[in-house]
């Protein structure tokens, strides 16, 4: 057996050294305790902390995704809107039709009526180009109103034919939101003021077999914005449920990062008393050590 | 045998108890005198050689001496201690400087340079959202600065740190220089004590604690001589030798790697070959400047080169709102230095309204350009995602460093204390001794007075019995 001699500064070495321990142990579940946070560094726990810096920017990326799917859902709301309106015009614009096409009105109502046509032209034009954030509706890309002067008298579409937009919400998910002006120009060409603005003059002029093909194509952009509007709708419906699983993901990824970097208080609390106790043991044991020799028992 | 012996006997039991007795006052004395050797006087029966000659006899017992005072120290048990150390001042340095790395790069922090690059994702959404908006770019560029700006002073830092890491290492091979003069200059008082027999017990102390100091910041090899006094060897460098120094220096070598570091070495005096320090806390400087630190420029350089690379090769396919004009976001000046040099470009920070948004065959609010910068955060390539790879690396590599320190620091505290229970005093031992000498040497005044009673009796009381 090896005996070691115990000396007076290796014991006073060694009860410092578990002292320092001690207090350190002590200091680091007040820190924790007070920060409210398990990881105060990267080196306190690497694996954790780098799970801990994905979730964080995950977070951050989820809630950019929010804004960017509220963004698209205040464009997509304001489309339905307007497209319902148009919609509501176009059927007024039908009816009006319908009574311009009997060929025993006075000439005086045909004038109201041919008032009227051209006033919901306005109103469609008006609807068509639409702002939001001051942006057109729907130009598209384009900066500046949809619907613009066109060099032969009347209106022409001045936007995107094709320029859907589209908005990224979520990780690899980009919807399409955006609705080009397309959808008031007809197959053939023309677009739908024009055509209201023309109708209204046959209408005025009585020419009633015109005043039926007018009708004919009334319909036709009618069933296009009806179509738009079920698209619209199913975007928009897209949309909440992309923010309901958003929602859950951000609360998961928020928990499991509470998880990761805070600290279970009731657990920190009591290993922090039994470190506090274990440090006055040791202070007691310093306290008798010390003042202990074989001088306390010579005479 | 000659007469009186045992009175010379019980001279030679006085004196040597009472030296006895001294070496336990001087133990006691020092019993907190931090590096005291203690000592202990070591006693030898004395034997007389009966004379030779005529009427030679056997041996006779000529009492007790003090044979010498030696110094309780076991070498082995320095080497092992004074190893220790030197490995523990070697991680204890390369802990300290990569915590300030650590620090440095704000890791968990909200505003690391990863949370900058995530919030200027962020602002492209934005932009993307309001592709028209003056406002929305401003804050992209803003952004944008901010993570150029981030970004060099990450790196300005590490080439800071660098500077500071080389003056501490300086500073530290010029203790270490101090210290081997310290050793030369004990050498002649320890070898005039060992020629006199004298014990310079003292010296040997003061010996024996520069070498621990020594040992602790450059792990260097004491090949201990006869006469007591010791050459040093570092790496095969003659550091003392006969007395003689031959200093150490730190220098920084010319070539001026692509990171604009120097080499750092430590050489055998100015000119001197340069020396392989492995260990003590003059190794650990060395490690931290030679690879530590450059790497970490390195990551950084990487890093940045991957922000300015990812984002200029979408933005420059967009245009921004007043011309097509093709443009990157981010310069870099040269292929060195890339976290350093990273900025805005002047351009578009004149003229915000030069950010692009729209792709080239889209109208001037088309957005595009602008979600393709976006998703760069959902990329696998993300450059915040590379720093964070960055900071966590490093996290572990200090958690690894810290637990070898606190390793090697048990060890050195194990080492020392089983040095400390060979060398260092015990109160209850000294005044068992003491009590043992005071014992001892009363009995041999009683050995003394009954002695003197016997002669009495001779030379007072012969032939008058009876009387």
């Amino acid at each position: 057996m090896i005996v070691q001699r115990v000396t007076k500064s290796a014991t006073r070495d060694n009860l410092l050294t578990w002292m320092a321990a001690n207090q350190r142990r002590v200091s680091q579940h007040h820190e924790q305790i007070a920060s409210g946070r398990r990881l105060n560094a990267t080196s306190d726990d690497p694996s954790a902390s780098v799970a801990v810096l994905g979730h964080r920017r995950q977070l951050e990326r989820l809630h950019q995704f929010a804004r960017n799917g509220d963004h698209a859902k205040a464009w997509v709301e304001t489309s339905d809107a307007t497209l319902l309106s148009v919609s509501d015009q176009l059927n007024r614009a039908r009816t009006l039709l319908v009574q311009g096409a009997n060929e025993v009105l006075t000439p005086e109502v045909r004038q109201v009526l041919r008032l009227e046509l051209n006033a919901i032209a306005d109103e469609v034009l008006a609807l068509a180009n639409t702002t939001i954030d001051g942006r057109s509706l729907f130009a598209g890309t384009q900066p500046g109103p949809a619907f613009g002067p066109a060099p032969g008298g009347g209106v022409q579409y001045d936007g995107d034919l094709h320029g859907r937009l589209t908005s990224s919400v979520g990780p690899g998910q980009d919807l399409e939101f955006g609705t080009p002006g397309s959808v008031f120009v007809a197959p053939g060409g023309w677009n739908v003021i024009d055509r209201l603005r023309q109708a209204a003059d046959e209408v005025g002029a009585g020419a009633t077999a015109d005043v039926r093909a007018a009708m004919d194509d009334i319909d036709v952009m009618s069933h296009q914005v009806l179509a738009e509007l079920g698209r619209v709708g199913t975007i928009s419906a897209r949309l909440d449920s992309l923010a309901e699983r958003r929602d859950t993901l951000i609360h998961d990824t928020g928990r499991r990062m509470s998880a990761l970097e805070d600290v279970d208080i009731a657990d920190a609390v009591i290993r922090m008393r039994s470190a506090q106790a274990s440090y006055e043991a040791t202070l007691a044991t310093v306290a008798q050590t010390l003042s202990t020799s074989l001088l306390n028992f010579l005479r | 045998m000659p007469d009186f012996t045992a009175l010379h006997t019980a001279y030679t039991a006085l004196s040597s108890h009472r030296r006895r007795i001294d070496v336990a006052g001087q133990n006691i004395a020092n019993v907190d005198t931090p590096g005291y050797t203690r000592l202990r006087a070591e006693l030898t029966n004395k034997v007389g050689n009966s004379a030779t000659g005529l009427f030679s006899g056997p041996a006779f017992p000529l009492g007790v001496d003090v044979s010498s005072i030696s110094r309780l120290r076991d070498e082995a048990l320095d080497q092992q201690a004074r190893g220790a150390s030197s490995r523990s001042g070697f991680l204890s340095e390369q802990t300290r400087a990569l915590s300030l790395v650590e620090e440095r790069l704000g890791g968990l922090g909200e505003g690391s340079l990863s949370a900058q690059l995530t919030a200027l994702w962020g602002g492209f959404a934005d932009l993307a959202n309001d592709p028209g908006s003056s406002t929305a770019r401003h804050v992209v560029i803003q952004r944008a600065s901010q993570v150029a700006a981030t970004t060099n002073e990450l790196a300005t830092g590490v080439v800071a740190q660098h500077d500071a890491e080389f003056d501490r290492l300086q500073a530290l091979v010029r203790e270490v220089n101090d210290l081997a003069h310290g050793i030369a200059a004990l050498r002649p008082g320890i070898i005039a004590a060992h020629a006199s027999g004298e014990p310079a017990h003292e010296l040997l102390d003061q010996q024996d604690r520069l070498l621990d100091r020594l040992a602790e910041l450059v792990g260097v090899q004491a090949v201990r001589r006869p006469d007591s006094s010791v050459d040093v060897y570092l790496d095969g460098h003659n550091l003392v030798s006969d007395g003689a120094v031959k200093p150490l220096e730190a220098t920084r070598s010319t070539p001026v790697d692509v990171h604009g570091f120097a080499r750092v070495e430590v050489r055998a005096g100015s000119g001197g070959r340069a020396l392989e320090v492995r260990t003590g806390s003059v190794g650990g400087l060395v490690t931290v400047v030679n690879h530590a630190l450059p790497d970490q420029l390195a990551r950084l350089d990487e890093v940045a080169r991957a922000i300015a690379d990812t984002v200029n090769t979408i933005h420059t396919q967009g245009r921004g709102l007043l011309d097509a004009t093709s443009r990157n976001l981010f310069r870099l000046d040269g292929p060195n230095g890339a976290a350093r040099h990273l900025q805005v470009e002047p351009d578009l920070l004149a003229e915000p309204d030069h950010l692009a948004a729209a792709g080239g065959s889209e109208g001037r609010f088309g957005a595009s350009i602008a979600w393709e910068l976006a998703r760069i955060g959902d990329t696998a390539t993300d450059p915040a995602r590379a720093f964070d790879r960055l900071v966590g690396e490093v996290g572990a590599r200090v958690a690894a460093l810290r637990t070898s320190h606190e390793a090697a620091a048990a060890t050195t505290a194990q080492a020392r204390s089983a040095r400390e229970s060979v060398t260092g005093v015990s109160l209850d031992e000294e005044l068992t001794n003491l009590v043992e000498s005071q014992r001892a040497y009363e009995a041999a005044a009683r050995l003394l007075t009954t002695i003197d009673q016997l002669l009495d009796t001779l030379i007072n009381r012969t032939g008058l019995v009876g009387r």
